[in-house]
């Protein structure tokens, strides 16, 4: 009978969901959803409280859960990329993470650092991506440990009129630009003494990202690197085996394997710096030279953490915690998680067991030096103008120094630093 | 003359056809693509060729019977068709009093209406999601996260465009039919619920396929106020498999994308022949 | 046809049940008024009674007969449009933006239910007691004291209770006879045991976890006279400016909340030069793609329409439901495929017209091109539309007008021209305004295919393709903090303040063509 009442409301197009005590709701994308509803259905077993996993597009969670936290009408849990913490923290939705020591001493501590905002923890990493060096071992065998190397394999397989191309970035695209420009010193916004961003210390234009952008700007011009190559267009050649080398993420492997395509990943070749002594007397940048190639520095890819941020609205806080620090955050979940969603776990009892994986040794070793994405809201005067930037350095409608000074220019001015 | 009758009648016939064959090529070309995307089981949008390497009614299938798919499917035609059929009501009463009555602050409120619904809607969103979060307070059947509810934002959209259009069209119905009809002793409405609506079966099939295309596409309403995947429309459902960008599954999007397509197109042809149910002409003539 | 029932029997019969209906009608809605005076909620308070007073006027007066027809749709329209506009301008005039979404009340708040652990932390074991479902009440032992909590929150002390420890593990198994619950029997009480607060020391007991209640001190203390907000652990002072609360030293608390600054986010717009200097191109181009879109897909689409409208024309319907699909398709996934169309090295159109003329036009990388792009695509989503309304229309003309025309030796061409046009036009007219208005804000569009692009310069914010509309979802959510939605809205109305002016203008030169028909 209270079947066919829940059929019969159903029908009609009601149901009720928002955060109410005793219960626990968490807005997730579908991707990720199973995984939660496996830890929830344990955690039902275990303790009898429900626990409920709503699926909403991926897109639509940041900005609903600004609106519907403070409405009472928001989740207790919401899983999402560390750079949403800047945005969700400044409007009071999320709640401050106190982690106990044993969690704390076994999640990887870049990670961990990726979700906080203003000294405060707002949220658990479970997952840490960036970009690599993804190959087609069909057509190189071994990947390149320089970039000249590298530029002799793209020189020798490019040909546009099959077409095919030996080495391919896509853009324009500020975080896939990024390894460049952060290699040889470049880098978004500076730290202060504290540690936390400084929005008007900006990297962009300094000698170390001009010097990477001409690296990137030489591909351009010697015709190897087609400029407006996005998403779409280059994985459909990619997985034509058109594509021999390819900077991009741990996204892209299953398309490799879907379409039969056999990869290696390895990190970004070391970038030549223009000059030696580099960096220049008397000037200050944040590099790491390559140890194995004099005058040669490690690219430095975006960082991207994803991870449980709890609501400031939460009626549940120790029903919460306990589900979290318990019955999410163990082996097995983890490596659900990572099966799912294929990125390199920061939970290191379940890193250690998928570290073996020549694809996660790839990209775990690309993004060693990584740099996490600036989480503050000021990164959104930021990429629109980088976007643009790149765009007419790809155009070979403006040099790079032009181009990128002019871009941190209207950062500044955006900012109100002047 | 009988032959150079036929050679020209036949050349005509032949020239239609050709024509209308060209602007089916144009139409369609781009969705044979999308046709194409939903056989690919990598999930790229195909571009550059129709068929995939290595089709597959893989996105078919996971699409039907893993995803909720039937269920979203369900939900927006149910709430689209509810809704088109309750605007057109609403519409075509308001066609009808302008079209037919004199009263002050007609034509000001007609052009008022017209501007009205020009308001871009995307920034109201917050008010819309409050609104009905406080009604759903005192009518739990009708606040957030119900199928009435978005029906009945829905129909804030009804008096519009719309309405001029219709009333264009009850414009050329000429009145001498419903003055017989008052003089036999019937009301303003039995006469328009007798006699206009009838007669203007066209109209009100273009406007409920319209109204149902719009409602059916419609993404941000019934993204914000709808939660849970048993809730939402085919647009929002739809939406949860290019939410994330690297992550797209246009492969199933593209699959989602035909089947909706084809309900629309069902729809159509099904009323097509209310919408061109033969001309007023004759009425008069009773 | 349907015979009138009439006869003054009936027309009273009516009239009883209409005031029957109104009367009913008005005792629930005097209920609801009712409750919502109870409850405060003035808005809904007003909404209700003015709505009620207005459906009995218009019932009851006879002058109020054509308003009968227009009040359903009018009601949802000012419900869901207009107040929703409304809404939006009243925040053009506030600063509503990241950190500045809640009221000043619902900050504080939420800024007072800070704590902080004191130094070092103060922490209780707790075990609760109970039996038959019932939570009896708990016992707290801490490093100095132990107490006897209620599940109301009284504190006392543990004398006068009897406390059994049965295997000598420290851990009490009794406590008057009830016995201690398991894990699970506590997930029972949660709700009760996560609302227990006691007042201790200089702040609040509660429950940290399952195994502990802690010693929280609130942080912040709100002076309401002074309007200053204090933290109690640092002993910093907190101003409010400019919606948040901010140290002497520049340090703020998050969040802020939503104050009103007057015209300052329009002012920003005319007088910002960063803001307006692209205004004049994105305007004058937004003018030119709406306007071309509109004439181009309402040319196909009328002779597709009247194309289709040939009787002899066999597989009609057919043809009809196939010229429909782009309409169909859900825009977002054919305007991708579109943009793939148009990429310059192995886009579809490059690829076709390199084999056959060796040419590769920079679709979407030259300024000029991409534009025609955008244009291209738009015709080919809009025209079904277009087809659609010219059909409904053309069902409008009726055929003795053709046949007048026909005796009167006029030629396919001259009876389009001078008895199909005009008519159509009447009713078509203003449609085709209210396209332009919809093409002149079509968002999606730009952003889909080319997000405004090509970049003119890295200084503008508007790219070769951006409208008004693009243009001002960049200076709006691409700016100093995040998502700026009061500047955003202060747009918008801009925006709507031109498209409605540019519309009324075309409106009233379309008043000419409704008499047309009229004289018929």
């Amino acid at each position: 009978m209270r079947k066919l009442l829940f059929v019969a409301l159903l029908s009609l197009g009601i149901s009720a969901i928002a955060a109410e005590p005793g219960k626990l709701l968490i807005w997730c994308d579908d991707t990720r959803a199973p995984v939660f509803e496996e830890a929830a259905k344990a955690y039902t077993e275990a303790t009898g409280i429900q626990v409920e996993v709503v699926e909403v597009p991926f897109g639509d969670i940041r900005g609903q859960f600004i609106t519907a936290a403070p409405a009472g009408e928001g989740p207790d849990l919401i899983i999402g990329p560390h750079d949403w913490v800047g945005e969700l923290a400044a409007n009071g939705v999320l709640a401050e993470i106190q982690l106990p020591e044993d969690l704390k001493a076994s999640l990887d501590p870049v990670s961990v650092e990726a979700l906080v905002y203003q000294g405060k923890l707002y949220g658990i990493p479970y997952g840490r991506e960036g970009i690599g060096l993804v190959y087609n071992k069909a057509l190189v065998p071994e990947p390149p440990a320089t970039w000249e190397e590298l530029l002799d394999l793209a020189r020798k397989l490019t040909d546009p009129t099959v077409p095919q191309y030996g080495f391919v970035v896509q853009n324009p695209d500020p975080y896939h630009s990024f390894p460049f420009i952060s290699a040889l010193g470049g880098y978004i916004f500076g730290k202060t003494p504290e540690g936390a961003l400084d929005p008007c210390d900006v990297g962009l234009d300094n000698a170390g990202a001009v010097a990477g952008a001409e690296i990137l700007d030489a591909l351009f011009e010697e015709g190897l690197l087609p400029a407006g190559l996005d998403w779409n267009t280059w994985t459909g050649l990619f997985q034509e085996g058109r594509i021999a080398m390819v900077v991009t993420g741990p996204w892209a492997i299953r398309i490799a394997r879907d379409a039969g395509i056999e990869v290696g990943v390895a990190p970004i070749p070391s970038l030549p710096a223009p000059e030696t002594p580099w960096p220049p007397k008397g000037v200050e940048l944040p590099v790491i030279p390559d140890p194995a190639h004099p005058n040669h520095f490690l690219p430095r890819p975006f960082v991207g953490v994803q991870g449980v941020m709890v609501s400031a609205y939460s009626p549940n806080l120790p029903l919460v915690e306990d589900f979290l620090y318990n019955y999410v955050f163990t082996k097995e979940i983890m490596l659900f998680l990572y099966k799912l969603d294929p990125r390199i776990p920061t939970f290191l009892p379940a890193y250690e067991e998928v570290a073996a994986d020549p694809v996660v040794k790839g990209f775990a070793e690309s993004i060693k030096n990584g740099i996490p994405m600036p989480n503050i809201p000021q990164m959104s005067a930021v990429w629109g103008t980088w976007y643009d930037a790149m765009a007419l350095i790809g155009n070979q409608e403006l040099e790079p120094e032009d181009a990128l000074h002019q871009a941190a220019e209207n950062i500044r001015d955006t900012l109100g630093c002047k | 003359m009988a032959c150079r009758v036929k050679a020209g009648f036949w050349a005509r016939r032949f020239l239609r056809n050709l024509l209308a064959w060209v602007a089916i090529a144009f139409a369609l070309f781009p969705a044979v693509f999308v046709l194409g995307t939903s056989f690919n089981p990598a999930n790229n949008l195909s571009t550059t060729r129709v068929i995939p390497r290595n089709p597959t009614l893989a996105n078919y299938y996971d699409l039907l019977f893993r995803q909720p798919f039937p269920i979203w499917l369900w939900n927006s035609v149910k709430v689209a068709g509810i809704a088109s059929f309750l605007s057109v009501c609403l519409c075509a009463l308001g066609a009808y009093a302008f079209s037919r009555f004199r009263f002050a602050g007609r034509r000001a409120g007609l052009l008022t209406l017209l501007l009205v619904q020009m308001f871009p809607q995307a920034l109201g969103m917050v008010a819309i999601f409050l609104l009905l979060k406080r009604i759903g307070e005192y009518i739990p059947w009708l606040g957030l996260n119900t199928h009435p509810g978005l029906i009945l934002v829905y129909l804030g959209g009804a008096l519009g465009f719309n309405t001029w259009l219709m009333k264009g069209y009850f414009d050329t119905i000429p009145l001498s039919l419903e003055e017989s009809a008052l003089v036999d002793g019937a009301t303003p409405f039995q006469a328009f619920r007798w006699i206009i609506l009838p007669l203007a079966r066209p109209i009100l099939a273009v406007i409920f396929v319209i109204q149902f295309i719009t409602l059916y596409s419609e993404y941000l309403l019934a993204s914000i106020l709808l939660k849970g995947e048993r809730m939402y429309t085919l647009a929002v459902g739809m939406q949860i498999f290019i939410g994330e960008h690297y992550r797209d599954r246009w492969g199933m999007f593209a699959a989602g994308a035909v089947i909706g397509a084809l309900v629309v197109l069902v729809i159509f042809y099904a009323l097509q022949s209310q919408i061109i149910s033969g001309l007023t002409g004759g009425a008069v003539k009773e | 046809m349907r015979v009138w029932v009439s006869g003054r029997g009936n027309t009273l019969l009516r009239a009883l049940l209409k005031i029957a209906l109104l009367g009913l009608f008005d005792a629930l809605a005097v209920y609801w008024c009712v409750l919502f005076l109870w409850e405060g909620n003035w808005a809904f308070l007003g909404a209700t009674a003015g709505g009620t007073l207005l459906l009995n006027w218009l019932v009851l007066s006879a002058r109020s007969y054509p308003l009968r027809y227009l009040f359903p749709g009018l009601f949802f329209l000012s419900l869901m449009v207009v107040y929703p506009a409304g809404y939006t301008f009243y925040i053009s005039f506030t600063n509503y933006s990241t950190g500045h979404t809640l009221s000043k009340d619902e900050a504080i708040r939420l800024i007072l239910r800070r704590t902080y652990s004191p130094t070092p932390p103060v922490s209780f074991r707790f075990w609760a007691f109970g039996e038959s479902g019932e939570l009896y009440a708990l016992v707290l032992r801490g490093e100095k004291e132990s107490f006897f909590l209620s599940p109301e929150g009284e504190i006392s002390d543990l004398e006068g209770h009897e406390l059994i420890d049965r295997d000598g593990d420290e851990v009490p198994d009794e406590l008057d006879g009830r016995p201690r619950l398991t894990r699970r029997e506590l997930f029972q009480h949660i709700k009760q045991l996560q609302d227990i607060r006691v007042r201790y020391d200089e702040g609040w007991l509660h429950m940290a976890n399952f195994t502990e209640f802690r010693l929280y001190l609130p942080r912040y203390r709100y002076d309401p006279e002074e309007g200053i907000l204090i933290d109690r652990k640092t002993g910093k002072i907190y101003r409010p400016v400019k919606g948040r609360f901010v140290a002497d030293d520049g340090e703020g608390i998050d969040p802020g909340w939503v104050t009103f600054v007057g015209l300052q986010n329009y002012i920003r717009f005319f007088f910002d030069p960063r803001y307006h200097k692209a205004f004049g191109r994105v305007f004058l181009w937004t003018v030119v793609f709406a306007a071309l879109t509109v004439v181009l897909s309402f040319a196909l689409g009328l002779a597709l329409a009247i194309l289709l409208n040939d009787r002899k024309l066999r597989l009609r319907k057919l043809y009809r439901a196939l010229l429909i699909v782009p309409y169909a398709i859900p825009a977002f996934i054919s305007i991708l495929i579109w943009r793939g169309f148009f990429n310059t090295q192995v886009g579809l159109f490059n690829q076709v017209l390199h084999s056959w003329f060796g040419i590769k036009v920079p679709w979407l990388t030259d300024p000029f091109w991409a534009r025609v792009s955008v244009i291209l695509t738009n015709v080919w989503l809009t025209y079904p539309y277009m087809m659609l309304i010219s059909l409904g229309a053309l069902q409008s003309i009726p055929g003795e007008l053709y046949e007048a025309a026909a005796i009167d030796g006029a030629g396919p061409w001259q009876r389009f021209a001078r008895v199909t046009f005009p008519l159509l036009m009447v009713s078509l007219a203003p449609m085709l305004i209210g396209s332009f208005a919809y093409t002149f804000n079509n968002f999606t569009l730009i952003w889909l295919l080319t997000r405004g692009d090509p970049v003119v310069a890295i200084g503008e914010r508007a790219g070769a393709t951006d409208i008004l509309l693009s243009y001002a979802y960049k200076l709006a959510f691409q700016g100093a903090r995040g998502n700026e939605m009061g500047m955003a809205s202060a747009l918008a109305v801009n925006i709507f303040l031109i498209v409605a002016l540019v519309s009324g203008i075309s409106f009233a030169r379309t008043r000419m063509l409704e008499e047309v028909s009229r004289g018929m």
